[in-house]
């Protein structure tokens, strides 16, 4: 009667460390796959806060058209003088900041410089390398002064503000 | 009789074990269930597509009022392409505002990547709204691009392009799917 009791007592240890290993896996199974979820949470949740700042960006005095009415509009004279003063760069803590025309779309990449303005279809104000970087972006309508006999009109293209950040690695 | 006690206290563990892993397994399942049917985050929200349809509106076109270079913009096109006054702009040769409009926004969002997607669809039109839903007249016509065959999520945005008199307003509305 007492084995039979000792033999029992073990069969339900056995059967509890059995049943406790068993709930840890799938807890730590369930764990892993919240915790991914969460990861994936925060890179979205990264990715959408450079949006809003590339078009809050847009609106900051060193972006946004004198005419203030329009709206998400990106003055492009401002910004080529701005790619000529690098002290404003460390302004934003972003890695990399970009302006590009998308329409009226040109058949090949341009540079824009002092010397290629306005027939050009991309400003790198920050050059954000080649390493890790992931580039978010708002939509904008980019304008400048034209002339025509004389008499200036504003010119308006449809283009995006980019916005750098670099990826996490861990 | 020993042995019959003995069996039985021993079926006794055993249905006691299946019906632990048994609602173990349910409770797996369940949460599995939950966890699979979550979307993916949408990098490109709703409002980087109305973002667009803001923006887009604000860009100059070919066509101008009276003489160059009076150039008019996307909405000023909506605006006159819905009332067909044709004579108030001159657009280029053989094209009146609606087909400028068209050709404009058709250039445009072949160019459109929200959240840096590409789209196997999109569908963009114009709509004279008057108080409510029911006073809605569509105008112009629908830039199309694919079809819906195989979109996971459907997503669009409206906006108001210029406010007209009596509490009416002319509206451009987007809707598109990504290529996941």
């Amino acid at each position: 009667m007492n084995k039979n009791s000792q033999v029992q007592i073990q069969e339900m240890l056995f059967m509890l460390i059995g049943l406790t290993l068993f709930i840890s896996l799938v807890l730590l199974f369930f764990l892993s796959f919240s915790l991914s979820d969460i990861k994936e949470n925060v890179a979205a949740s990264s990715r959408q806060g450079s949006i809003v700042l590339a078009s809050r960006l847009a609106a900051t005095p060193e972006f946004e058209c004198a005419e203030k009415d329009i709206a998400f509009c990106v003055d492009t004279d401002k910004v080529i003088s701005l790619m000529n003063h690098k002290e404003y760069l460390r302004f934003w803590k972003i890695k990399g900041l970009k302006v590009e025309k998308i329409y009226p779309a040109m058949n090949r990449i341009i540079e824009c410089s002092m010397a290629t303005y306005p027939q050009c279809n991309i400003f790198t104000i920050i050059d954000g390398g080649t390493t890790n970087i992931i580039w978010d972006s708002s939509y904008v309508v980019l304008c400048r002064k034209e002339y025509s006999g004389g008499s200036p009109y504003p010119l308006c293209e449809f283009g995006k503000i980019s916005v750098g950040t670099e990826t996490s690695t861990g | 009789m020993v042995m019959n006690i003995k069996n039985k206290m021993g079926q006794n563990e055993t249905v006691g074990f299946v019906i632990i892993v048994m609602l173990v397994v349910i409770v797996a399942v369940i949460f599995l269930g939950i966890a699979l049917r979550k979307d993916n985050p949408n990098i490109a929200t709703d409002a980087e597509i109305k973002n667009f349809l803001i923006a887009s509106s604000q860009t100059t076109t070919e066509c101008y009022l009276d003489s160059i270079p009076k150039y008019r913009t996307i909405s000023d096109l909506e605006t006159n392409c819905y009332y067909r006054n044709f004579e108030q702009f001159t657009c280029p040769a053989g094209m009146n505002s609606c087909d400028v409009l068209n050709k404009t926004y058709s250039d445009i969002l072949k160019e459109f990547r929200p959240g840096g997607r590409v789209l196997s669809y999109y569908k963009l039109n114009f709509y004279y709204l008057s108080g409510n839903e029911e006073g809605r007249v569509p105008f112009g016509s629908e830039v199309v691009f694919g079809n819906l065959t195989g979109c996971l999520s459907k997503r669009g945005a409206t906006s108001e392009i210029s406010g007209t008199e009596y509490n009416s307003s002319i509206v451009a509305s987007i809707e598109v799917c990504e290529i996941e």
